[in-house]
């Protein structure tokens, strides 16, 4: 699991940034190739790379097409949930979550349907702000997804459970954080795996946030997302904030920049 | 109602089995708030349940 966390981290962080980079650095190699070289081997080389960068030129870009309907009406820019890297799946994919994945990238990594993230955004938002907010339990044990759970749970009013999730929090009533809450989002189900099996037991609803790489049994409502990085968890636990405030009637009073942590 | 007339209508909506004992899951569904009943055995299965009032397809 932890060699996918990378794999997800990096790809989320360096391949908005890096793209333009390669293209860049392709170009001043083959002038100079050009310019100063005058054996034959030399320029064979350099038409060489100029091919290969030509090809990249022609080729899709890596984050060029992320959703079926490009004119689908989103809660925020596609741009933003590019940046962000929303749409970055790993390098693994189950058939559970096949449903949710547009196409996979030449480097070998899914890419996640943007339009139908931003929908499941949408209906988990309707789906909680059915709930009375003091019922609703978010759990996060991945890293980067404690910061914005907890500052989702203080901004709707519910209740948080970062970090190791204690074995009877919501089975073992002698236990002193013993909670009875009636709905479960979870980061991760692999990571939140704990939360996820008292939920069951109780019989309560389980939201989750799952990426290409995660099944989704004992999960009743799918957010497909980027589960591993940082900026992504963030922007997908803020817009469901503003969204559930939205819901009740409240007025959002939270800007992306409250979600994110620091790195 | 009846305790029996309650529990005749707790179905699964993924396979339509009568629910009973522990570990199945009854929600509203997230779109047009329809009662959603799921039995342990389609929830981790991840069988796909679809809302009859408004065709929702979960999870």
């Amino acid at each position: 699991m932890s060699g996918n966390e990378k794999e997800g981290l990096d790809a989320a962080e360096s391949d908005v940034a890096e793209e333009p980079t390669d293209a860049d650095e392709a170009a001043p190699e083959e002038t100079a190739d050009v310019e100063t070289d005058a054996e034959t081997e030399t320029e064979a080389a350099s038409t060489a790379d100029a091919d290969e960068a030509t090809a990249e030129d022609e080729g899709p870009t890596l984050d060029e097409d992320v959703m079926p309907d490009d004119e689908a009406d989103l809660l925020i820019p596609v741009e933003d949930y590019l940046a962000a890297g929303v749409h970055i799946g790993t390098q693994q994919k189950t058939s559970d979550m096949e449903r949710f994945i547009h196409r996979v990238r030449t480097d070998g990594l899914y890419v996640l349907d943007v339009s139908m993230t931003d929908s499941r955004i949408r209906t988990a938002a309707d789906f909680l702000a059915n709930y009375n907010p003091e019922q609703i339990l978010v759990a996060s044990s991945r890293q980067y997804g404690r910061f914005p759970a907890e500052k989702f749970a203080d901004a709707v009013g519910a209740r948080a459970r970062t970090g190791r999730f204690i074995p009877g929090t919501l089975t073992n009533p002698d236990y002193d954080g013993y909670i009875e809450p009636d709905v479960v989002v979870v980061t991760d189900p692999i990571g939140d795996s704990q939360a996820v099996k008292e939920a069951i037991t109780v019989g309560i609803p389980v939201i989750a946030m799952c990426d290409s790489n995660n099944t989704t049994s004992n999960v009743d409502l799918v957010v497909p997302t980027n589960n591993k990085g940082r900026k992504a968890l963030s922007v997908v636990y803020w817009l469901l904030a503003n969204e559930t405030l939205d819901r009740r009637g409240a007025e959002p009073a939270y800007a992306l920049d409250d979600f994110e942590s620091e790195i | 109602m009846s305790e029996s007339k309650q529990n005749s209508r707790q179905k699964c909506i993924s396979c339509g089995i009568n629910i009973s004992g522990t570990n199945a899951a009854a929600f509203n569904c997230p779109e047009c708030n329809h009662a959603i009943y799921r039995c342990a055995k389609c929830r981790k299965q991840s069988n796909l349940y679809e809302c009859p009032d408004c065709g929702f397809t979960g999870p």
